[in-house]
């Protein structure tokens, strides 16, 4: 057997989403593909050229479909191995047919991920990278596809590449001195400020990345205020359909209900709180603390106020817990329709001047435009400066956090009194778990650095 | 018909520098019968550069010498002119000791060590040529038309391979100033299908002792206490009668310098130096250039010998032409009147890229054909010596077809330098520097001989009185770390005034002696009293200080090099085809199938070796370890 590939194994798969559609993709990828192809199209086929071929069950030999088809011979495919795409007709069927009858002659059904994991373990992707093609496909938004794509494109290294060369320096300067001890000598609090500095970078790196992270997820928005105020009708003015119900009758939405929607390229999401209320109704008190709590949680709090009432006690509870927290927040005078009550100026006064207050009705659709603009801007600053940190999973920070807890521990070895060797240590540790994101080799960099930066030697 | 064959050894070493003699010291003590060829008896040993021993990592593997049985260290502590400890106050890591030799007498205790030891033969001689039958060594021919028969060689010719000397831009064929080159062996060697390479070094100018004046520079005396560089020998505290001095370049030495370049051979209108320097030990036009904002570098005078009137100008290493050179020496301060007796010069040489060898330091391609020292790409005496000592014992252990002796880079410096050779192969001469080694807190001068001695034993080339010696410290070391724990201190007011002596904060609960001990800046000598079996040998003590403070560190290192010692024990069969792998990247498939690695630990050091390289290899030596019959 003429076998080209690591895996024992051919794996195939319908790569385009199930349901009614133009056009489906089926890829095979494995030593096997060649036989597979000519078993079901009775031809070989050129690499890298479209071909529009006769697909056939080769047990019945019945045409299923007429399909371009595309090899790739290895190593030059995505996983590195033998590989082909069939483009067939679209729909349920065609696709499982032809995936049926590569099955059946030998090959079996691909697991999750199991393309990019071959890719990955043939060479063919670094893992950043192979996590970028998972973020890129999971991407549900502009501010993840464009993290993704960051990442993918390698704008990872220039995000911590500051933060490895001030590493670096510090572990020149620690070494150099421990190498020609004659020649240098390191000012102490030099060093301090210096490892300091890679501390600042490090952390603000990780804190942006956290929140961007947090924010792939989805930006957490709650629809606050008191009940019957119209959150539920503005949650699904966002959604345009009638998802949580809108009734008259005040405290109806009991439960929080969330739903995911993408504004500004940004996901939101956005959760309709029951409503605040001082009451002794045991299941809305139930309901007013967790409209509190999910204040607290939110990046962004969406105040609904009624146009139609002046402010009450309640309203105030709100307004201050939002003051309190500092949050980001838009304050939606609703049901500016009915006539308008609600003293703006007390809202300025809880809040300060800075404010952000817009006026809409959504029955009407009224002020649902400027209520949009307001939320992009809003979305934007909050976003805004987390798109230049590219960390995009849970294993990258991992890695920056290790790297941050190694500075402050290299901090703490210098205040305790340990000789600069120990700090040395510790600052080479932070530079070992960057380079677990960034592929890159301690020695030969650090080499490079102490003989660029110092004169030593005789 | 008479007994002794002239002609016919197991092994011959090509150079008696410090390689050659180590290989050649090693091999006959481990009861082979050697010859060592050199193309001067009058110069074995030779100190051409610096006239020191010792420093940061190379103290160290003084000491791995000394604890395998080599003769550097020995050699040291009975010629050393002075000697101190550095980096004292910078972790015991790095801690290392630094002598100036009487270059003189350094190498006549060596030719004597040759000459006296049995087995071991010291000739004239210029090697012009190897003789390989089968890809095997059988014998080699010198220069002066004779054949030897051998079993195999250990090249270690040092700066001798077409040689050639720059003052200015007059050049000079010489290994060494005053010393001939070899021109033939290199084309010998090369039409074995072993590749070459050429690098360049430098040493300053020698100048006459009393037209130096030493009243404006800064003194540097030998240590206060008692220090050796063995642990065969008493430390002993020197005469201060050869210090070493102090003084600066100054603005006008470099506006020299600047202005004359056109006259150097590597800067020069007319390039005659195509080798590559260290960049670790650069020239002063390459300090000068490379870091144009400094307006002072460093001048340290060194003693050459007890009887000798030259001192050495550290600092100064220049191909700079004659005239040149003395008006730069005069701008410097204190050198104003001096006179050269020997110009500054480069030497350029040829090496053999190091990646060529196996981690015992044979040739991938010629069995039995072993190199070592500067031949390799290395620099430094130290560098050479440790690798001529590794070299010999492999030599012997060869021909006597038992296991190789290959350290693991968290036992030895030795083992880092042979390591990062063989696996990264080197672009300019290698030095070995404490940054090399990522287990240094491990690799330390103190702990050499616990560390060694047991292979120094193994292979008959340290005694047994000594190797016991060894021994019982390791054991006396472990029963105190052990007894410390159980020793309590209460916060009594006289164990909180002897801390805030110290500087620290005062206990407030009973503490253990070795918990105490952990805190920085706590001495046993403090805490003496309160121990109830009060320890008195100095050794144990800082033994267990180290083990104590540094505790954590070393067990942190200890755990990495568990968890890649298991790749160092998945070994890759040496006839592995990496081209019949074709899910390795291209660059893996060269590097691999180049350098050949022994095991997936040292494949994983290969630059440009990605983990999914690893990974591969990984998966395709465990289908082979099931598919293979036994």
């Amino acid at each position: 057997m003429n076998r080209l590939t690591l895996f024992e194994d051919t794996i195939a798969a319908v790569a385009t989403a199930p349901g009614r559609a133009a056009i489906a993709c089926v890829r095979v990828s494995g030593f096997d593909t060649k036989r597979i192809i000519q078993a079901l199209t009775q031809r070989e086929l050129e690499p890298r050229k479209a071909t529009l071929v006769p697909v056939k069950d080769p047990q019945s030999g019945q045409l299923i479909d007429r399909a371009i088809a595309i090899f790739y011979a290895s190593p030059k495919s995505y996983t590195g191995e033998d590989m082909v795409e069939f483009f067939t007709h679209g729909g349920l069927y065609v696709p499982q047919s032809v995936l049926r009858a590569i099955l059946h002659l030998g090959a079996r059904i691909a697991l999750p991920g199991e393309f990019t994991k071959r890719a990955l373990i043939n060479g063919k992707l670094s893992l950043t990278q192979a996590e970028a093609i998972e973020a890129l496909v999971d991407a549900k938004s502009g501010h993840q596809h464009r993290l993704a794509l960051n990442a993918l494109e390698g704008k990872l290294l220039d995000v911590l590449n500051p933060l490895r060369e001030t590493l670096l320096r510090i572990a020149a300067t620690l070494n150099v001195e421990l190498d020609y001890p004659e020649e240098v000598e390191i000012d102490p609090s030099t060093l301090a400020k210096d490892i300091e500095k890679a501390r600042g970078i490090a952390e603000s790196i990780l804190r942006k990345s956290e929140r961007a992270l947090k924010y792939t997820s989805g930006l957490e928005v709650v629809i606050a205020g008191k009940p019957n105020v119209g959150k539920s009708s503005l949650l699904n003015r966002f959604l345009e359909e009638d998802r949580a119900i809108v009734t008259e009758i005040p405290g109806t939405t009991r439960d929080t209900i969330t739903e995911m929607v993408e504004i500004g390229g940004v996901l939101l999401k956005i959760t309709d709180t029951a409503g605040v209320r001082k009451t002794t109704d045991q299941i809305e008190k139930i309901g007013v603390e967790r409209a509190l709590k999910a204040i607290e949680r939110a990046n962004l709090v969406l105040f609904v106020v009624d146009a139609s009432r002046s402010l009450d006690e309640d309203d105030h509870t709100i307004l201050k817990e939002i003051a309190r927290l500092s949050k980001p927040h838009l304050v939606v005078i609703n049901k500016i329709d009915v006539v308008e009550r609600v003293d703006v100026n007390a809202i300025r006064e809880e809040l300060g001047t800075d404010a952000h207050i817009v006026t809409i009705s959504a029955l009407k659709g009224e002020g649902l435009a400027e209520l949009e603009r307001y939320l992009e801007q809003t979305i934007k600053e909050l976003v805004g400066e987390t798109i230049e940190a590219t960390l995009i999973n849970h294993r990258q920070l991992e890695s920056l956090k290790r790297c941050l807890s190694s500075i402050e521990k290299a901090m703490d070895a210098l205040k305790e009194g340990y000789p600069n060797d120990i700090v040395a240590i510790e600052i080479r540790d932070a530079i070992t778990a960057l380079d677990e994101l960034t592929g890159k080799s301690y020695t030969d960099d650090l080499l490079d650095t102490i003989f660029n930066t110092f004169c030593v030697g005789k | 018909m008479r007994k002794f064959d002239d002609f016919t050894f197991d092994i011959a070493v090509i150079g008696a520098g410090h390689a050659g003699v180590e290989a050649a010291l090693a091999a006959a003590r481990m009861g082979s019968r050697v010859v060592i060829f050199t193309t001067n008896p009058d110069t074995v040993a030779w100190a051409p550069c610096n006239p020191s021993i010792g420093g940061p990592a190379k103290g160290v593997v003084v000491r791995e010498i000394d604890a395998l049985g080599g003769e550097m260290a020995k050699a040291t502590d009975a010629t050393m002119l002075n000697i101190r400890m550095l980096n004292v106050s910078k972790g015991p890591a790095v801690r290392a000791l630094r002598a100036q030799i009487d270059k003189y007498a350094y190498s006549a205790y060596m030719k004597r060590k040759l000459q006296e030891t049995p087995n071991l033969f010291l000739r004239y001689g210029i090697v012009e040529s190897i003789v390989v039958e089968s890809g095997k060594v059988v014998g080699l021919i010198t220069n002066v038309g004779v054949r030897y028969n051998v079993r195999a060689v250990i090249v270690a010719a040092g700066t001798f391979l077409r040689g050639k000397l720059f003052v200015g831009r007059n050049v000079i064929p010489g290994g060494r100033l005053g010393e001939m080159p070899a021109s033939n062996l290199t084309r010998s060697i090369e039409q074995l299908g072993i590749k070459v390479g050429r690098f360049k070094t430098g040493t300053p100018a020698r100048v006459l002792k009393k037209t130096v004046d030493f009243s404006v520079m800064e003194r540097q005396d030998t240590a206060e206490e008692p220090l050796a560089f063995s642990y065969f020998n008493e430390p002993k505290i020197l005469s201060k009668d050869y210090p070493c001095w102090l003084t600066h370049t100054n603005p006008r030495t470099h506006d020299i310098i600047r202005s004359n370049l056109d006259f150097s051979p590597l800067y020069g209108s007319v390039k005659l130096i195509e080798g590559i320097g260290p960049r670790y030990c650069p020239s002063i036009e390459d300090k000068v250039i490379k870091f144009a904002d400094r307006n002072a570098h460093q001048v340290f005078v060194e003693p050459e010998g007890r009887e000798s009137e030259e001192v050495y100008l550290n600092g100064l290493s220049t191909s700079l032409p004659y005239e040149v050179q003395l008006e730069m020496i005069h701008s410097v301060k204190g050198l104003e009147n001096a006179v050269i007796v020997r110009p500054a010069y480069a030497v350029e040489y040829d090496y053999f890229p190091p990646d060529q060898l196996q981690p015992t330091l044979e040739s991938k391609l010629v069995e039995n054909l072993f190199f070592a020292g500067q031949v390799n790409g290395t620099s430094g005496y130290e560098e050479a010596a440790g690798q001529g000592l590794l070299a010999g014992i492999n030599a012997v252990l060869k021909l006597r077809k038992e296991e190789p002796f290959v350290l693991d880079r968290s036992e030895s410096y030795i083992a880092v330098l042979v390591d990062d050779l063989v696996t990264k192969g080197t672009d300019e001469p290698y030095r070995l520097l404490t940054s090399r080694a990522e287990y240094r807190l491990i690799l330390r001068h103190d702990n050499a001989h616990l560390r060694l001695a047991h292979y120094g034993y193994k292979f008959g080339l340290i005694p047994k009185w000594f190797y016991e010696k060894v021994e019982s410290l390791r054991k006396r070391i472990e029963k105190e770390m052990k007894r410390l724990e159980k020793v309590k201190l209460k916060p009594s007011d006289r164990v909180n005034e002897i801390l805030v002596n110290l500087g620290l904060d005062p206990i407030r609960e009973t503490v253990t002696m070795s918990n105490l001990l952990k805190r920085p800046g706590v001495v046993y000598s403090a805490l003496k009293e309160f121990d109830p079996e009060p320890i008195d040998d100095p050794e144990v003590i800082e033994q267990v200080e180290i083990n104590l403070r540094y505790g954590g560190y070393i067990e942190r290192m200890e755990r990495e090099i568990n968890s890649l010692k298991q790749l160092e024990h998945i070994k890759i069969p040496p006839d592995i085809d990496y081209n019949s792998l074709p899910n390795l990247s291209f660059e893996a498939r060269e590097k691999l199938s180049r350098i050949r690695p022994r095991t997936l630990g040292q494949a994983f050091r290969i630059p440009g070796i990605k983990p999914s390289d690893l990974l591969n290899l990984r998966i395709e030596l465990e289908r082979k370890h099931r598919t293979s019959p036994e």
